[in-house]
């Protein structure tokens, strides 16, 4: 059996000390000690808060299903900008092929020229030779 | 948050615009994301049509006002298309793009504290001037859900933040603190003052509806 003393500090003293734990124990988020469980379940003041705090925060979890209205034509601009950032990308997609198959092409040209200069100093070589 | 002004006109979407803005099934929405991934521009706009009211509404509710609203919307679609087909698929879209939007909005907000001559400390509130939070019109009858809203509408951003993103969306610590660039231990403790000063606007609420509160 709780005395009379205990009850009160209980009551005052360890409200102060509860009270920081009680939104996180409220939504679940920490485990509190037994100390503080044990006040919790004997203090009535505390009890009240936890469920106000709880209270809160279903509601604001309800808040999670309430759309707010996007302004008018928000949407036709934001689409139109996705537009343009597309066109974009697809530009620089086009001119990235484009440098590809110009450098490709030199690539082969010069390769096809070096060899041709090489087949004709081999003739040249074996003529003199 | 609560809706702004606008949306208790009930006539803010034009009916184009509410033809086109529809939720769909998640299976529909993967099948979209897929496409999209693919390089199908039409996909994206339906994947846009589909997310946009919902992004919009997280997007106000971390900011609180219309304007950055639209901007962090604007930027959130923009970065999320470039980045689209580095979305590995192991997170719903929602999710990533409420990220994207956090993130995004976090970098917003850190830039108008930094740039206003009088930056705002988690220590200050921000006076809800829209007309539906004046304390008259709060006292004919709004029920309790439309007080939590428009308390956490007073919150310093900082704090709205880390409740809306943790007690609206339901995103873990580690991924707010990662979208809002702070440790966990940091996101854990701003919750923790957020909620407390939540309670405390709500019980300063209550007080002042109290009969004879006015006259004290």
């Amino acid at each position: 059996v709780r005395g009379l003393a205990e009850i009160i500090r209980m009551r005052t003293g360890d409200c102060r000390a509860v009270a920081e734990v009680i939104p996180q124990f409220a939504a679940g988020d920490a485990e509190v000690d037994e100390r503080a469980a044990g006040h919790i379940e004997a203090c009535l003041r505390c009890q009240a808060e936890v469920a106000a705090y709880r209270r809160i925060l279903r509601h604001l979890h309800s808040l999670h299903d309430e759309g707010i209205p996007p302004p008018v034509g928000s949407l036709a601009a934001l689409l139109a900008a996705l537009d343009a950032a597309g066109e974009q990308r697809a530009g620089s997609a086009t001119w990235a092929i484009r440098a590809a198959t110009v450098g490709g092409i030199t690539v082969v040209t010069a390769a096809a020229g070096a060899a041709g200069v090489l087949v004709w100093m081999r003739r040249r070589l074996a003529e003199t030779g | 948050l609560g809706p702004p002004a606008h949306a208790s006109q009930g006539n803010s979407l034009t009916r184009a615009d509410q033809a086109t803005i529809a939720p769909l099934p998640a299976a529909e929405l993967q099948a979209l994301v897929e496409a999209a991934r693919r390089g199908e521009h039409a996909a994206v706009e339906d994947l846009v049509r589909a997310t946009y009211q919902s992004t919009y509404t997280l997007a106000f509710r971390l900011t609180g006002n219309e304007e950055d609203a639209s901007d962090v919307v604007q930027e959130t679609y923009l970065r999320a298309y470039r980045s689209l087909r580095r979305f590995r698929g192991d997170a719903q879209f929602t999710t990533w793009l409420y990220r994207i939007t956090a993130n995004c909005s976090s970098t917003l907000l850190a830039k108008r504290a930094r740039t206003r001559t009088e930056s705002l400390s988690d220590d200050e509130t921000v006076i809800d001037v829209r007309p539906h939070a004046d304390p008259e019109q709060r006292l004919a009858g709004e029920d309790e859900r439309t007080r939590v809203a428009q308390a956490l509408a007073r919150l310093p951003w900082r704090l709205r933040q880390v409740i809306v993103l943790r007690d609206i969306y339901d995103l873990p610590h580690g991924v707010i603190a990662r979208e809002l660039g702070i440790t966990e231990a940091a996101a854990k403790v701003r919750l923790h003052r957020a909620r407390c000063r939540l309670r405390e606007v709500l019980a300063a609420d209550e007080a002042e509806k109290m009969p004879g509160a006015r006259a004290s």
